[in-house]
């Protein structure tokens, strides 16, 4: 145990001291700061505010197509004939002229826009549906429909979660977005820190070291030391990660305030917000805090190092097929990462049908589970399906840790001979 | 005092038979030399010994008790490649390998001061290896070997990559240990250096000893009955059919005696001759005569069992 620990010492401190991860902890953060002001700004972005003329001679539209509330797209009504606008409108900057001949509400046709330049498609969709209501209330009149009844009839349905699900909390988008954000987060978590290991136990086998190193420790120590050690080295990053991308949320969220606090008061009364989707945002912010985190954390957090140790292991056996080129193990590695993308590609599934067979066995088969369950837990997951993966998970560690061993222990001292994947499976069955 | 027992190892990769019933005794205090063609077994027998990997068959016994394998902190091996962490720093990669042998940290690290001053090179304790030249490397790796003062020391080619000035260094250090009591297991192909250095030899091919006893001992077994002379005046030698010359100069001569005559016979022989003698000695088979000739006869033999 001793020697266990003084490898996992020198594994963990040797990594976190580089400059590289220094750098890589304290940039991430910033980097999402960045990206999320990004996208504040880009979602907010309106573009040059346009300005056209409309020119009505049906007198369907007049006075009824109104501006964009964002202000980008105005409409200007003009007497003067077509022709005249199309000689001036260009010195008069305007973008162009809408020009509506003497149509009837029944046929709509002959529509022109007129311009140098083609209008862009937010502009045009935003006219086509002003147009679209402007014709409608025309239709309505025409039909002798009133329009205040027809307001009061209109349905605004929203589904509720009942049953058992609702104890949960339970809110299907935040438990999709949950469930894909861990499932993500515990793949690249494999990915990265595996190859890793990977790449540890190579650079051993090809500076010789292994060879001093075994004639003081057991190779199962010296694997099991490098597999704790790296895997500290992700913890230590996530738990920074999580502070400092804690305190740039924060810190944003300060700046924004005001937007954040009308959301929460909309949340509170939703007949206040300005729209049904601005409500259900602002419902869905406020089921955050209803969420029960805390078995989602235990999840993820089993999940994470679960998945982490099983996926460790085999890396840690590829990486002593390694050649002096590392070619050998770039190629076996391939092994490895497929059925990781797989579990990706399944959690992406399954977040639509979270109770499917394929969810159900995939979230318990080792190789897949590490992934896919997080992706599904926020939905609800049955007691006896979460033993049986945790328990499948756990004795899966032990047989991969146990298998790499094996490996490991002879695949560490073999040079100058391609080692192939069944040269792999032999020294499995290799004694002493 | 016999320091390690080796009976009966053996061992096989895959079938093929790496050792086949090794039978070693190696004497407390003294140096051993190793020797053997490439892939003869010398590296899995030392692999064995430093419990890197298990016997099929056999004991080993240390200082006269059976063990399974020997304790990290008894033995110091250092391999024919080298390898150190190269990004790590020397004082601090020197502590962590002689931690995991079982030392402390303090006394490690008071070990390590002394040694890296008795090198003179106390400076380099915060310098990463990779900015070391080979040859200081190779000075790292030595101490990383013996720096946990252990019984036995197992030394793959330690010159290897050395100079003359650092050869002489690691040598005089080897020693030194010697003197201090440690027992030394010196592999190396390096004929010249074993007849410097080692007292007893094992002379090991395709996994068997062929030869094992002291330098001196088997030297006299495989004595060939050869004489040197240098003289001044003439002779000839051929009307003696006992005297066969190999060379013959103006005033040198190599000849080999048939069985019987001896040296004082031929000595006799040449007193009636009017010739001065300035020197006489016996002609011994060098190390590395026995190692070409045993393991070219093994080889030999080998190559027509196979083809029978």
């Amino acid at each position: 145990m001793r020697k266990i620990a003084l490898i996992v010492k020198r594994e963990y401190l040797t990594r976190v001291r580089k400059p590289s991860f220094i750098i890589t902890t304290l940039l991430a953060p910033f980097a999402l700061a960045v990206l999320m002001l990004a996208q504040i700004y880009f979602l907010n972005y309106t573009g040059e505010s346009q300005h056209i003329i409309v020119k009505d001679k049906s007198g369907l539209a007049w006075s009824k197509i109104k501006n964009s509330p964002a202000g980008d797209v105005n409409f200007i009504y003009s007497n003067s004939t077509f022709e005249a606008l199309k000689k001036s409108y260009q010195e008069k900057n305007y973008e162009g002229i809408l020009y509506i001949p003497l149509i009837n509400a029944e046929q709509p046709e002959g529509i022109i826009y007129h311009s140098h330049d083609l209008m862009g498609i937010k502009t045009k969709l935003y006219v086509e549906g002003e147009l679209n209501k402007a014709l409608k209330d025309v239709r309505f009149k025409q039909a002798g429909i009133d329009q205040a009844i027809l307001r009061n009839l209109e349905p605004n349905i929203s589904i509720n979660q009942g049953g058992r699900a609702k104890d949960k909390g339970g809110d299907t988008i935040i438990a999709s977005a949950v469930g894909y954000i861990m499932a993500f987060v515990i793949y690249m978590v494999v990915l990265i820190y595996g190859t890793m290991v990977m790449r540890g136990v190579s650079e051993e086998k090809n500076n010789r070291i292994v060879e001093v190193i075994m004639s003081s420790a057991k190779p199962f120590q010296l694997m099991l030391g490098k597999i704790i050690g790296i895997g500290m080295v992700g913890l230590t990053q996530f738990a920074l990660w999580i502070i400092l991308g804690f305190l740039t949320v924060s810190v944003i969220s300060l700046l924004f305030q005001g937007q954040l606090a009308e959301l929460q008061n909309f949340a509170a009364n939703p007949s206040l917000a300005p729209s049904n989707d601005v409500a259900k945002a602002a419902q869905s912010l406020d089921n955050l805090k209803s969420i029960n985190w805390l078995p989602l954390l235990a999840a993820f957090v089993f999940y994470f190092l679960g998945g982490y140790f099983f996926y460790a292991a085999f890396f840690a056996a590829i990486g002593t097929a390694a050649g002096d080129d590392n070619e050998g193990s770039q190629s076996l590695s391939y092994l490895v990462t497929i059925p990781i993308i797989i579990a990706v590609l399944i959690s992406t599934a399954i977040i639509n049908s979270p109770q499917s067979s394929l969810a159900v066995w995939s979230s318990i088969i080792p190789f897949f589970s590490p992934i896919v369950m997080p992706a599904r837990i926020a939905f609800g997951v049955p007691v006896w399906q979460i033993v049986t993966s945790v328990v499948c998970l756990i004795l899966g560690f032990v047989l991969a840790t146990w298998l790499a061993a094996k490996i490991y222990r002879v695949g560490i001292l073999i040079y100058g001979k391609k080692i192939t994947l069944r040269e792999l499976a032999k020294w499995v069955l290799y004694k002493g | 005092m016999t320091s390690l027992q080796l009976a009966h190892i053996s061992k096989s990769f895959s079938g093929t038979k790496a050792l086949k019933d090794i039978n070693l005794e190696m004497d407390a205090g003294k140096i051993f030399g190793l020797l053997g063609p490439n892939g003869a077994g010398k590296t899995t027998l030392i692999r064995i010994i430093t419990n890197i990997i298990a016997a099929d068959t056999g004991i080993i016994l240390f200082d006269g008790k059976q063990v399974d394998y020997l304790h990290p902190l008894q033995f110091g091996y250092m391999p024919e490649e080298r390898g150190l962490y190269k990004k790590m720093k020397v004082g601090e990669q020197l502590v962590y390998l002689a931690q995991l042998k079982g030392m402390s940290k303090a006394k490690a690290k008071s070990l390590i001061i002394a040694w890296l001053e008795r090198f003179e090179i106390k400076n380099w304790w915060n310098k990463k290896v990779i900015e070391l030249s080979k040859g200081m490397q190779q000075k790292i790796q030595f101490i990383s070997t013996v720096v946990h003062q252990p019984k036995l020391i197992i030394l793959d080619e330690p010159f290897s990559g050395l100079d003359p000035i650092n050869s002489d260094l690691i040598k005089n250090e080897i020693f030194r240990l010697k003197e201090n009591g440690a027992t030394i297991i010196f592999s190396t192909h390096r004929m010249e250096q074993v007849e410097e250095i080692c007292e007893d030899i094992a002379l090991i091919n395709k996994g068997e000893i062929l030869l094992k006893g002291s330098v001196n001992a088997l030297k006299q077994q495989f004595r060939q009955n050869e004489f040197e002379l240098t003289f001044k005046g003439s002779v000839d030698f051929s009307q003696n059919g006992n005297i066969n010359v190999i060379t013959q100069s103006e005033d040198y001569c190599k000849v080999n005696l048939n069985e019987g005559f001896t040296a004082a016979d031929f000595l006799g022989s040449l007193l009636n001759k009017q010739i001065e003698i300035k020197s006489f000695n016996e002609c011994l088979p060098s190390i590395h005569d026995l190692f070409v000739a045993q393991v070219g006869d093994d080889d030999l033999k080998h190559h027509n069992s196979t083809n029978a």
